[in-house]
């Protein structure tokens, strides 16, 4: 059985890079790849020029699985201090960085106390992302890194893979949790059948095009034809309701346009906002189905 | 050698309730054999009574990593799989070898106190023996734990020695040479030792011994690394 089949992906340094596509698809597989675990019948992985094997890689990589297969009978911050020196990180340092990694996280030190078997799966996944965290990671795997977290907990794990992007460390995040991935990643690869289907810019600079959903106080006013009207200001009518439009624009200059015209027209707008679940309609519709 | 996983399987070996309890069992045994069987036979602490202690002590040394998937994270830092191998047996071999030591002291404390008292030269011999059993039988636990996900390598073990040891009934109820030589060396495999007798006055000294001691220790760590090397490792637990 073939779990991947002729991937080519180049991930920029930096870069939060995400991965998606159905069970099976082969996500896990190719993260496997990138870290070492698994070697590839034919073709190469380079991390930085190396290979994914080199022990100078694992040095600066960080891991966080989908399955939270953690030393059980361990308590948490031992967990913490085993993989801590394990990436041959100062002893010096081993009680600091762990406290920090645990306050990070979001865990007390009465819950780093703890055996991790009476951990639950929303405090497992907050201990797996302190083990990625360990050695200042320069890349980072992170598999499903918020399942089974609380919002609370998404949202610490969300700021937390900002904050390392602004610090230049690469991310990789494979998720089904498509909105997440739409807010953090700056590109996205859709894998299906052991291929990469299409690499997707899901948070497009300001001159792309892209779907305004607008909505209205009221129906729009008898006589007003809206697909005209869009369409005299640069966009095109996708959809409507009695108190919605969805108009497709190619850049923000005609999403004003489209906007100014519709007000002149006497369409009382209430709202306008960017369409988001394009991650979603790919997921859903394949690379040509998405707009 | 990775002195973290070396400690911290020492930790994780001694953590669990059901070990202590049979290495508890199977280290009083012998003892208690000494107090009971009539003064200056051979107790029961025989090479077998220490193998059963060394495969209890080390079921699932890596097996059970491999099955719960542990070991991907710890091979996703800057560890070797051969490092990984030679601290699990480090590991294991010291534990195994401080208790058959300290076994073999007890041991001859008692038959000291039953009027039987041991040489200090044949305390020495016998302490430096079980260091080495252990040390030869932690690296086939090792092989057979790598090999086997789980800590179902016990059973494996059991029944490899077992078919090795009818093997060799077999060979000589039939006077089949190479089947008794097949058995013999099929269960000295399960259990390295050295004979020391040749360096404390016991005999002539010849090179087979030590040669093939390490050479099935070396064989069981290269057979642990190479089985570990796979590249289908990640799925070796799913």
């Amino acid at each position: 059985m073939r779990a991947l089949d002729g991937v080519s992906l180049e991930i920029r340094p930096g870069e939060v890079f995400g991965v998606i596509g159905p069970n099976g698809a082969g996500k896990t597989t190719l993260m496997g790849c990138m870290l070492g675990l698994l070697r590839p019948d034919s073709g190469t992985v380079a991390v930085d020029g190396r290979s994914p094997d080199d022990l100078g890689v694992h040095a600066i990589t960080g891991y966080l699985p989908e399955r939270l297969m953690f030393d059980r009978w361990m308590s948490g911050r031992d967990f913490l201090r085993y993989h801590h020196a394990l990436a041959l990180q100062p002893d010096a340092a081993r009680d600091g960085e762990v406290a920090g990694l645990l306050e990070q996280v979001g865990l007390t030190a009465e819950d780093a106390a703890k055996k991790v078997k009476a951990y639950s799966r929303g405090m497992l996944q907050r201990l797996g992302l302190a083990q990625a965290l360990v050695a200042r990671p320069r890349y980072l795997y992170l598999d499903e890194p918020t399942s089974g977290m609380d919002p609370v907990g998404a949202i610490m794990a969300r700021r937390i893979v900002d904050d390392l992007a602004r610090r230049g460390t690469t991310v990789v995040i494979n998720s089904h949790q498509l909105e997440q991935v739409e807010r953090l990643c700056t590109r996205v690869a859709f894998v299906k059948d052991g291929r990469v289907e299409s690499v997707e810019v899901p948070a497009a600079g300001a001159s792309a095009a892209r779907v305004l959903l607008i909505r209205t106080a009221a129906p729009v006013p008898a006589g007003v034809d809206p697909g005209r009207v869009v369409a005299a200001a640069g966009g095109s009518l996708a959809g409507s309701t009695e108190t919605s439009l969805r108009v497709e624009v190619p850049d923000d200059e005609a999403a004003a346009k489209v906007l100014a015209a519709l007000v002149g027209a006497g369409v009382r707008i209430i709202e306008a906002v960017p369409e988001t679940g394009r991650l979603e309609r790919l997921f859903l519709e394949g690379p040509g189905g998405a707009a | 050698m990775n002195w973290t996983i070396v400690r911290t399987t020492l930790r994780e070996r001694m953590a669990g309730r059901g070990r202590w309890f049979s290495l508890v069992i199977l280290f009083g045994m012998p003892l208690l054999w000494a107090g009971l069987l009539p003064a200056g036979t051979d107790s029961f602490s025989s090479m077998w009574m220490n193998a059963l202690l060394i495969w209890l002590v080390g079921a699932g040394v890596i097996g059970e990593e491999v099955s719960s998937g542990t070991i991907l994270l710890v091979l996703s830092r800057p560890v070797s799989r051969s490092e990984y191998v030679f601290s699990k047996w480090i590991a294991l071999a010291c534990a195994t070898a401080g208790v058959l030591a300290v076994q073999a002291v007890a041991i001859a404390a008692i038959a000291g106190w039953r009027g039987h008292p041991v040489e200090a030269v044949a305390l020495v011999r016998q302490v430096l023996e079980a260091v080495f059993r252990a040390f030869g039988a932690s690296a086939v636990v090792v092989m057979f734990s790598a090999l086997v996900p789980g800590a179902k390598e016990m059973s494996v073990m059991m029944f490899t020695w077992l078919g090795g040891t009818l093997l060799g009934l077999l060979g000589q109820w039939k006077q089949w040479t190479a089947v008794t030589l097949g058995g013999g060396e099929v269960t000295s495999f399960m259990l390295p030792a050295l004979d020391l007798g040749p360096l404390f006055g016991g005999g002539g000294f010849t090179w087979s011994g030590p040669v093939g001691y390490l050479s099935t220790v070396t064989l069981a760590l290269a057979v642990a690394v190479w089985w570990l090397n796979r590249k289908e490792l990640s799925y070796a637990g799913s």
